[in-house]
């Protein structure tokens, strides 16, 4: 073989040779993806085990991404005969406690979130319901270690913002109801409790599946909220979480609203200043800002409301609720120009954290799923 | 604040203070404004709207007492009108026919008056403060359909008061939604504090769903304390006629206008408008004014 031919020999062996780093270094990615699973033919638990363990070595992108894949894969009818042997596995590992059950509840609660954050709530609670199961099982078989002794009450917590934050009230308080009884004095439960009575008062909340609305008990008048039923559970709720933890600030920003829709600024006033002491999100700093000078300006103290909504603007500028609480004080001053030139400020891009109000703590989601995942950490026994 | 009231140009006086002789005369002293209440009123006989009034055949008192005014038809003076169009995920499917109404509006629209625009969800966005361009302004609208997401129906009221202008020409504020809110920050009886504190007149307007609705009352309250009207008609299809007869009936009214004569009195004047002598006619005007 002359020059040329041990050339095309070596060439030829590059190409080779560099195609097979690239197929190295894929391998793990596609080891990891569903689409290799599918392709490579495996049964459902082989499938449904490398999921798992992915997760469990914290892929956690891959593994979600996998078992959406391999759960959705064939459309409903397979969907449902992927359901009912999930069922049997699950009862089979709960029977030799194997431990992928712990990871398996939070893989699916995970899978919830995240198909939560798409606003695909049905399928969230599906998933939801997937966890809870394996949950029981995983505590009946004595499964749940120190560090996932908490895994019940974080998937409980997770599935409960979630419905906050599709505003199923109705799915929201059966759930509550029935997590209430192993939750009872669980200061975020209670939170959520509050928040629930708090919602009941929208005007209209979303219904099940389709976007659908119906009246709530929403009054027109603000001064028809005093002494409302609602108002009332929301503040003993509120009361009894922050007798468990004094400090949560949104906690405390809630009650003081409650306290401010109730009629009693004073009350609210001492309650709101009392939660920007603390540590808190500029989410809820915001709310307490805003809230602050709402009860301010109920008595008749404009300019500590002015400087409050001035002092929420600090947090978010251009936030449309401050800029129109300032204009509103104006005019109703009789000061249009000034009440103009304040709404100028808004603009079709500004954010408002008013607007995450009414979804309870459907912003604690990110951190409850965090949480659910490091919960992991230890692995407990071997399989 | 004196929201119906336009402040008159400041009156000089020359004072000659008692000079003795040899001194010089004073240097003039102005004294303080006097104030103009400005209030339109629409009268209807067996429903169709009266025209070819005067002064003479109106009856005004603030707060009891008998006021001399001044009175001029708004068919031949400019107007503003200001839209708030509600284009929210509860109204989406109407979202079009909506702005294609509002656009139709522009045609009742004389080339000396102004129109303003607010879009709202749940956020507000004034596409134009009071503009001439009409042409321009219709464009934008049949161009632009987007919704979706919540309503802030009453904080978009407010911000849509917000762009008249105290000292400008009689304005209209049509409000088109189909009454709901789900997520304004300002209280219904605050923006109603401020409305009545406003000169606009307000016809909120929208498609009958065949249900009550939350914000109804609050509605009503609104338009009756700016003298105007809540109109519902019987589909998004109907929206448009409906804007057309609104601006054409606020220009069948009449602008009354009188300096009080019961001093400064300050808080809520309650004003009474009637027609001498005439019986079987109804005058729609705001009930009073915040000075």
């Amino acid at each position: 073989m002359g020059f040329f031919g041990w050339s095309a020999v070596a060439a030829c062996s590059l190409v080779g040779l560099l195609n097979l780093a690239v197929t190295a270094s894929l391998t793990p990615a596609l080891e990891h993806s569903g689409v290799h699973m599918r392709t490579q033919g495996r049964d459902d638990a082989s499938v449904y085990a490398a999921i798992m363990d992915g997760y469990r070595d914290r892929s956690f992108e891959h593994a979600l991404d996998a078992l959406l894949e391999w759960w959705n894969a064939g459309g409903e009818a397979a969907r449902r005969e992927r359901a009912d042997w999930l069922r049997r596995y699950q009862d089979a590992a709960a029977a030799r406690r194997d431990p992928r059950l712990v990871t398996g509840a939070a893989l699916h609660a995970d899978a919830a979130a995240r198909l939560a954050t798409h606003a695909h709530v049905d399928a969230a609670l599906e998933q939801f319901r997937i966890a809870q199961r394996l949950i029981e099982l995983a505590a009946f078989s004595g499964l749940l270690t120190s560090s996932t002794a908490d895994l019940p009450r974080l998937v409980a917590l997770a599935e409960l913002y979630v419905l906050q934050g599709a505003l199923r009230l109705d799915m929201l308080a059966q759930r509550f109801e029935a997590m209430r009884r192993h939750h009872a004095d669980d200061p975020d439960m209670l939170r959520v409790k509050g928040s629930l009575e708090e919602a009941r008062l929208l005007a209209v909340a979303r219904g099940p599946g389709r976007e659908r609305y119906w009246e709530t008990r929403a009054p027109s008048d603000w001064k028809d909220r005093r002494r409302v039923p609602e108002l009332e559970r929301a503040e003993r709720a509120y009361l009894q979480s922050l007798a468990r933890d004094p400090g949560d600030a949104e906690t405390l920003v809630r009650l003081g609203r409650v306290q401010y829709l109730q009629g009693d600024f004073p009350s609210a006033c001492m309650t709101l200043r009392r939660s920007l002491a603390g540590e808190a999100s500029s989410t809820v700093r915001y709310w307490a800002w805003l809230f602050l000078g709402a009860a301010e300006q109920a008595q008749n103290r404009t300019e500590s409301a002015a400087a409050a909504y001035r002092a929420a603007l600090e947090i978010v500028p251009n936030a449309q609720s401050a800029l129109l609480a300032l204009g509103a004080s104006r005019a109703v001053a009789g000061d249009w120009t000034n009440a103009r030139r304040t709404l100028e400020s808004i603009t079709s891009a500004s954010y408002d954290p008013w607007w995450l109000y009414a979804f309870g703590q459907s912003h604690r989601l990110a951190d409850t799923v965090a949480r659910i995942r490091s919960s992991l950490q230890d692995r407990g026994s071997p399989e | 604040m004196r929201p119906l009231v336009l402040a008159a140009a400041w009156i000089a006086y020359a004072i000659c203070a008692g000079t003795s002789a040899g001194q010089e005369a004073a240097p003039p002293r102005f004294r303080s404004g006097i104030e103009i209440v400005r209030i339109t009123a629409l009268v209807t006989e067996r429903g169709g709207p009266v025209t070819g009034l005067t002064s003479q055949d109106f009856v005004v008192s603030d707060n009891g007492v008998a006021q001399r005014v001044a009175v001029e038809p708004l068919d031949d003076v400019p107007i503003d009108l200001i839209l708030a169009l509600d284009v929210s995920s509860s109204i989406a499917a109407d979202a079009p026919t909506l702005l294609k109404a509002a656009k139709t509006a522009l045609a009742e629209l004389a080339p000396e008056d102004r129109i303003a625009v607010v879009r709202f969800t749940n956020r507000i966005d004034v596409v134009t403060p009071p503009t001439h361009d009409h042409v321009g302004l219709a464009g934008r609208l049949a161009n632009d359909s987007r919704a979706g997401a919540y309503t802030s129906l009453v904080d978009a009221t407010f911000a849509a008061l917000t762009l008249a202008d105290p000292a400008g020409p009689p304005t209209l504020l049509l409000v088109l939604t189909d009454g709901l809110d789900t997520a304004s920050w300002l209280e219904p009886h605050t923006v109603l504090a401020a409305a009545e504190r406003s000169s606009v007149t307000v016809y909120p307007i929208r498609p009958d769903r065949g249900h009550t609705f939350p914000m109804a009352s609050w509605l009503v309250r609104l338009a009756t304390a700016t003298g105007g009207e809540l109109w519902s008609v019987d589909s998004a299809d109907d929206v448009g006629s409906a804007l057309g007869r609104a601006i054409k009936q606020f220009r069948r009214r009449y602008e009354i206008r009188y300096t009080p004569s019961n001093g400064h009195i300050a808080g809520w004047h309650r004003v009474d408008v009637r027609l001498k002598n005439r019986d079987g006619v109804r005058v729609r005007a705001r009930p009073g004014y915040f000075r």
